[in-house]
């Protein structure tokens, strides 16, 4: 049931989507989620992982704007209409092929990318209220503190929900679509099953399965062919696991950074 | 000054406004606190660079130490708070 049984007779095409600025900064912005979240009572660590989410969600707009046909937010951007449509054609197990973020994911990357930098900014304003630290130094009043600290936290919970909701939703998605998302968010490509029209795909380069190295093809054939779910499951276990100690060992150099 | 800026330097304020009450008590309460005590300095002293235990919300945590080695810095700090 869980197998893809038709797909080991003959490998489908393979088209190059996401770049590597997309890919590198998708995976900062997860460990610097993490710091900023699960230890969010670290201060400065907090606030300068704080500064460099904003940085990357700034840079990621301007590469929406101007990068790569995958990365640009022209390649998914849809309507309400079409995320319901989308919706239910997962349920009914009949979803179409996306190259780019699907409807439901493009939402979320809307999403995420807006909370992170609305609460940063927020989180800004109460380090200038609460200690008279950060960019804005002593310019928001210290009455403030109160208000901006309780929107700060619940708009942090609520984007910690809106983050596990992104997970369940990638795993999901890889069952729907039976393709393992998070293998494609490191590796970049994504295989084409065949009754994809060509016109989804006609901007993006083929890959070559030549430049799998061949070490990694027995992998690559496990997790992106064979067993895209529960493989995509295993590879958000592995993030996790890593991201976690990253995390600690990074919480670490805390005592020595000064506020400022 | 000085006094006060290694102690937003080291964090200080964010659990201890200067008048308001947060994670924990305001420097104005623990000026209060050891007011005319003789030890007042050596137990600050103790208390900024050793991360003692203490209870946030009923959880304990251990105490952030003061982010500087050097000694003349730290017994400024405690004086700057003893005369809040």
């Amino acid at each position: 049931m869980l197998e893809n049984t038709e797909r080991r007779v003959e490998p489908e095409p393979i088209i190059k989507v996401w770049d590597g600025a997309v890919r590198v900064a998708h995976w900062m912005m997860v460990l610097f989620f993490a710091v900023i979240y699960l230890r969010y009572r670290k201060f400065p660590i907090h606030a300068y992982a704080g500064y460099l989410m904003m940085i990357l969600v700034i840079l990621r707009v301007v590469w929406g704007v101007l990068g790569t046909k995958a990365a640009r937010f022209t390649s998914f951007w849809y309507t309400p209409k079409q995320v319901l449509d989308y919706t239910r054609r997962m349920f009914s197990g009949h979803a179409n092929y996306y190259a780019s973020h699907n409807p439901m994911g493009s939402w979320m990357v809307y999403v995420l990318l807006s909370m992170m930098l609305v609460n940063g900014s927020l989180g800004v304003m109460l380090y200038s209220s609460g200690q008279e630290l950060g960019p804005l130094g002593n310019m928001v009043p210290e009455d403030w503190e109160d208000i901006l600290k309780g929107l700060h936290k619940g708009l942090g919970h609520i984007t910690a929900a809106f983050v596990a909701m992104h997970i369940a939703g990638v795993i999901w998605a890889a069952r729907a679509h039976r393709e393992n998302y998070v293998l494609a968010m490191f590796t970049g490509h994504k295989r084409v099953p065949r009754q994809v029209s060509k016109d989804e795909i006609a901007d993006y380069p083929i890959y070559s399965e030549e430049k799998i190295s061949p070490r990694m093809r027995p992998a690559e054939r496990w997790f992106n062919y064979r067993h895209p779910f529960v493989g995509s499951i295993i590879l958000v276990g592995a993030v996790l696991l890593v991201v976690l100690e990253l995390t600690e060992a990074l919480i670490n150099i805390n005592k020595y950074l000064l506020s400022y | 000054m000085a006094a006060e800026s290694v102690a937003r330097k080291s964090g200080c304020l964010k659990c201890h406004g200067l008048d308001k009450k947060k994670d924990g008590p305001s420097l104005k309460e623990i000026a209060a606190k050891y007011k005319g005590k003789a030890d007042a300095e050596s137990k600050l002293v103790t208390h900024v660079q050793t991360s003692p235990k203490v209870k946030i919300d009923g959880k304990e945590e251990e105490h952030e130490a003061i982010k500087t080695k050097d000694a003349g810095d730290v017994k400024n700090v405690v004086q700057w708070i003893l005369t809040r």
